[in-house]
């Protein structure tokens, strides 16, 4: 049998395999481009699972990062449906799951990571979420059950917190942590968040453990350390385990996902490493960091995709995410220190919360909090004062009066 | 048949900034920039966004949900997750009003 052979072969059917690929085409990328992908569809974006997919606003055509014919115009081949279950570096080849050999010039890894599991075992009713199919799953199961149990308080615990409100299931957030948002947003935003959610009828119980879940042949209900919570469905978001193991057994670093330079090039002078489970120097922060957000999935893509085409940029870009609850939506740009002191703009009330993070003077981080896309103009400043190293006075930062875009300026 | 509609007052938008202006089912953006007035459709090609709450930095619009990029004088769409143009139309200004030219 022939063997198969590519200029630039991309693993992972995911928002950075995608990215890479075509941004591989806009820069002028003549050689054969293929990315192989273990899920059966072609690469979707992920943020809307939590979202419009789960209340089934969406179908996966309006999801899709790129549609089908755009591959065929790029010239970009799509291998679905099959998993990479080893790379040969010396070889410069790959190994499906069916034994079928592919060699390549330029390798891309871009395989994401998993949910973290809880170590019960799960039982029907007990779901997480990562896949489409994982969302079609648990959207059909919310339109037919009553009460939800999200287990993890963080971005897409509270995303899918309030499509089920949003359903009309009863919703109760369990978190181990003494509050949600611990590790990703101040205390002063996080609670405008659970005020928001108490409002539409979510309940919390923090600082609290999970003894197991409770059922027969499907849940029925959560055993915590004091009392049982009474559910007929669960979704479990405590975290990502970045896929790192073909990089492992290729002999490439893993740290907390594969290590990679700021162009995303690992120690393998073919092979590069995007998204969720790269650990990338930063140049802006001077270290190393592995993000699972959408914005770094698309900015790692391209910058893979210029090192491979010999270009000089770098991933140099202040982190920025999103996230949709109800009508309300938060944006952050930066990165939060819980050491950071706080200097707000704007009242929760007019539905437009601006916190200007600083530690030793210095600014390192904007969030806010507002309704629809309303903070959205604001973070995007905070996010290019950031870039351009701007560090305005903070009496002006807290001043409702003074334009945000001047501070650009000064 | 080509249609003259009046928009809004030159100075109902900030300098470098957009309003919105719906007018019979459909809705555009207007924006001032240091080029002059311009308009173009209302909503982001990526997904059903307006793009009143963008930032105009010069002669780009940037969408506030996903900071996807288009040239405001051109529509044309300039950074991933938008690969589909604006739509633009042509605008003039008679003494303090906007106009925009609809199809
Ligand atoms: C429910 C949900 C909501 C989110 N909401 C937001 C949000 O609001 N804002 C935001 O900024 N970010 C959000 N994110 C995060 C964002 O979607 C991710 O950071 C982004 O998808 C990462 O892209 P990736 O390409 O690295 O990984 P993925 O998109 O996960 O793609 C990796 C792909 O690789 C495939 N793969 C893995 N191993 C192999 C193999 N051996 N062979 C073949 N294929 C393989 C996987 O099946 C997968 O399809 C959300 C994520 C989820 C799950
Ligand atoms: S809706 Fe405009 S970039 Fe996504």
């Amino acid at each position: 049998m022939a063997e198969l052979k590519v200029g630039t072969l991309i693993i992972g059917a995911g928002q950075a395999g995608a990215r890479a690929a075509f941004a591989l085409r806009e820069k002028g990328y003549s050689d054969s481009v293929c990315i192989i992908g273990e899920e059966a569809l072609p690469p979707y974006e992920r943020p809307p699972l939590s979202k419009a997919v789960l209340r089934d606003e969406k179908g996966l055509s309006d999801i899709l990062v790129r549609d089908l014919p755009a591959y065929d115009s790029h010239n970009i081949q799509l291998m679905l449906g099959s998993r990479v279950e080893k790379i040969l570096p010396e070889a410069q080849k790959v190994q499906l799951g069916d034994g079928l050999m592919i060699g390549y010039d330029k390798l891309i890894l871009a395989t994401g990571g998993r949910p973290r599991q809880l170590p019960d075992k799960v039982m029907p009713g007990v779901h997480y979420l990562r896949s489409h199919g994982d969302a079609i799953q648990l959207s059909a199961e919310l339109k037919q059950y009553k009460k939800l149990a999200v287990i993890g308080g963080g971005f897409i615990g509270l995303e899918v917190a309030a499509s089920a409100r949003q359903m009309g299931l009863e919703v109760c957030v369990i978190e181990a942590a003494p509050r949600v948002l611990q590790r990703s947003l101040p205390e002063k935003i996080a609670a405008d968040v659970v005020a928001l959610h108490e409002a539409k009828g979510v309940t919390f119980h923090c600082s609290a453990r999970i003894h197991g879940f409770v059922g027969d042949d499907r849940l029925s209900g959560i055993q915590l350390e004091d009392q049982l919570i009474d559910a007929d469905v669960a979704v479990v978001g405590i975290g990502l385990i970045p896929n790192t193991e073909l990089a492992e057994v290729a002999g490439l670093a893993v740290d907390n996902g594969i290590c990679t330079d700021a162009q995303g090039r690992t120690g393998n002078p073919n092979i590069y490493a995007v998204g969720d489970c790269a650990n990338s120097y930063h140049s802006y922060y001077q270290r190393s960091i592995r993000m699972e957000s959408w914005q770094n999935a698309n900015l790692q893509g391209e910058a893979v995709a210029a090192a491979i085409c010999g270009e000089s940029t770098d991933n140099s870009a202040v982190p920025w995410l999103w996230s949709d609850q109800y009508d309300w939506s938060f944006q952050v740009a930066g990165m939060f220190d819980s050491q950071a002191q706080l200097i707000s703009r704007g009242s929760a009330e007019e539905g437009k919360l601006i916190y200007f993070i600083h530690s030793d003077g210095v600014l390192t981080g904007v969030v806010g909090w507002g309704k629809g896309t309303s903070i959205a103009k604001d973070v995007r400043v905070g996010q290019m004062l950031l870039q351009q190293g701007k560090n305005p006075p903070f009496e002006m930062l807290a001043d409702e009066n003074v334009s945000l875009k001047k501070l650009l300026k000064l | 048949m080509t249609n003259w509609v009046l928009a809004c007052d030159t100075a109902e938008i900030d300098e470098e900034d957009l309003i919105r202006f719906d007018h019979e089912d459909k809705t555009y953006a207007i924006y001032n920039t240091d080029n002059g007035f311009f308009a173009t459709a209302g909503y982001c090609t990526h997904e059903v966004q307006h793009l009143e709450d963008g930032l105009v930095i010069g002669n780009v619009i940037e969408c506030p949900l996903h900071q996807g990029r288009f040239e405001i004088s051109s529509g044309k769409a300039l950074s991933a997750p938008v690969c589909e143009d604006l739509v633009t139309f042509p605008v003039k200004v008679e003494g303090d009003q906007v106009y925009i030219q609809i199809v």
